[in-house]
C-alpha cells in the first residue's frame, strides 16, 4: 500500500525545474486547498498536469464548460519565479493517501524541487484567536532556517500529524525530496479562509512574493460559501482518520 | 471483509451525503455544520453559517431542544450559471438535561455563531480528609 504511485500526467517541459510544488489538499479547514486556489486564481495559473485519485469512482470536474481532472497542477508565475500549486476539487479518500504523496514526492524529485506542504492544524479555540499561528517542520534545516528566519513562523515542536502530510513526509525520506510543511492553527470543520490568508503571508516572505492577502479576506464568507460542500466531504474522510491525534501531545520519553 | 465493511459504510454516507444536499436545494434551507462541546460549567454550540444576516439570527430554547434559523443570502455559481440559493440556516439539536436556558450567551464572529449554555447542575467539591 505504502509503495504504490498514483498515476499522474505533467507537461514537464511548462513546468521549471527547481519550482517549489505546494501542496495544498483539502484537510483541516481546507486551509491548502484556500491557499492553492486563492494563489491560482490571484496570479493566473495554467493548468499543467493532474494526479488520478486512485479508489475514486469516474469523477470529472466542469469549470466553465472546461471539463477539468479533480486533482490538478498548476504552474504559476511570480516575479519571475515560478511555482507548482496542487490543488484538488475532492477530498482524497484514506485508502489514496500514500500513492497521492508518492505521485508527489516522485514529482518533486524528477524537476529537483522541495515540497511546500501547506495546511491547518485543528485548534479548537481558533474563534478567540485574533492572528492564527503558523508552525513549520521540516525534514530539511536549510529550509527550517530559512522559514524561522521569516520571523513569521515557529517551530512544530511535539505532537503528531496525520493523513497526506504524514505520507508526503515518510515518502519524500526515500526519494530524497526536501519537504516544509506550513501549518497553521485553524478550524477544524469549517472552511477558514483567515488561517489560509496566514499561510498566504508566510508564502509571500519566504518565498519573495508580494501577493495581497486583503482580498482573500473580503472575500471569506464567500470563499466559505463555495467550500461548504467540499468541507462537509473532507469532515466525512477526516473522520475515517485518527484526527484527534493531533490535539494529542506524544508520550516523549524516548527520542 | 473488511474492505466489504468499508464499502458499505462508504454507500451508506454517500446516500446520507446526497439525501442531505437534495433536501437543502428543494427546501432552499441549509443544515450548518455544528459542534456541540461539553465543558464542566457549561456547553459550547457552535455552527458556521456564512452569509448570514447577523441582526435576524434567532436562537430559541424549548424544553432541551435549541433551534436556530438565520435569514441568509447564499449563492454559489452552478450548472448553467445562474446560481443556486438559500434563505436560510436551520438546525434543531437536543441539548442534555443539565442545560439551563438562564444565563445562556451568543457570538456571531467571521461567519460562525457560537452559543454558550450554562449546566444547571453545579459540582461539589469534596474534600480529601
Amino acid at each position: 500500500m505504502s509503495g504504490s504511485v498514483a498515476p499522474y500526467v505533467f507537461e514537464k517541459k511548462r513546468v521549471e525545474q527547481g519550482a517549489p510544488v505546494i501542496e495544498g489538499l483539502p484537510e483541516v479547514g481546507l486551509v491548502g486547498t484556500i491557499t492553492a486556489a486563492y494563489i491560482a486564481s490571484s496570479l493566473g495559473g495554467d493548468a499543467v498536469g493532474y494526479i488520478e485519485i486512485p479508489d475514486l469512482p469516474p469523477i470529472v470536474t466542469v469549470f466553465e464548460s472546461r471539463i477539468l481532472e479533480p486533482c490538478r497542477l498548476y504552474s504559476v508565475s511570480v516575479e519571475q519565479r515560478k511555482l507548482l500549486l496542487l490543488y484538488s476539487d475532492v477530498p482524497v479518500p484514506p485508502r489514496s493517501m500514500w500513492s497521492i504523496a508518492n505521485s508527489v514526492t516522485e514529482i518533486a524529485s524528477t524537476i529537483k524541487s522541495p515540497v511546500i506542504s501547506v495546511g491547518g492544524i485543528p485548534e479548537p479555540d481558533r474563534l478567540d484567536i485574533e492572528k492564527p499561528k503558523v508552525y513549520v517542520l521540516s525534514n530539511d534545516e536549510e529550509l527550517v532556517r530559512m522559514a524561522l528566519a521569516t520571523d513569521y513562523v515557529q517551530r512544530f515542536e511535539n505532537g503528531y500529524l496525520t493523513g497526506v502530510k504524514a505520507a508526503i513526509l515518510k515518502s519524500a525520506a526515500k526519494r530524497d525530496v526536501r519537504v516544509l510543511l506550513a501549518l497553521v492553527q485553524s478550524h477544524m470543520n469549517y472552511p477558514d479562509p483567515g488561517a489560509a490568508a496566514e499561510v498566504v503571508t508566510f508564502l509571500n516572505k519566504l518565498l519573495g512574493m508580494s501577493i495581497p492577502v486583503a482580498p482573500l479576506l473580503e472575500q471569506a464568507e464567500q470563499l466559505k460559501m463555495q467550500m461548504r460542500d467540499l468541507m462537509r466531504r473532507t469532515s466525512t474522510n477526516l473522520s475515517k482518520m485518527p484526527i484527534g491525534l493531533q490535539l494529542e501531545s506524544p508520550p516523549g520519553y524516548i527520542k | 471483509m473488511v474492505r466489504e465493511m468499508e464499502e458499505a459504510f462508504e454507500e451508506e454516507v454517500e446516500n446520507m451525503l446526497t439525501h442531505l444536499k437534495e433536501l437543502e436545494l428543494s427546501s432552499r434551507c441549509l443544515e450548518p455544520f455544528y459542534e456541540l462541546f461539553e465543558k464542566p460549567e457549561e456547553y459550547i454550540l457552535r455552527m458556521d453559517i456564512p452569509g448570514a444576516d447577523r441582526d435576524k439570527i434567532e436562537v430559541r430554547g424549548r424544553g432541551r431542544i435549541i433551534s436556530i434559523y438565520a435569514p441568509c443570502n447564499y449563492s454559489v455559481p452552478y450548472r448553467d450559471g445562474v446560481r443556486t440559493c438559500a434563505t436560510c440556516y436551520r438546525l434543531e439539536v437536543e441539548l442534555p438535561a443539565d442545560a439551563s436556558w438562564e444565563g445562556a450567551r451568543q457570538r456571531y464572529k467571521e461567519g460562525v455563531l457560537e452559543i454558550r449554555i450554562p449546566r444547571s447542575v453545579k459540582e461539589y467539591r469534596i474534600k480529601i480528609e
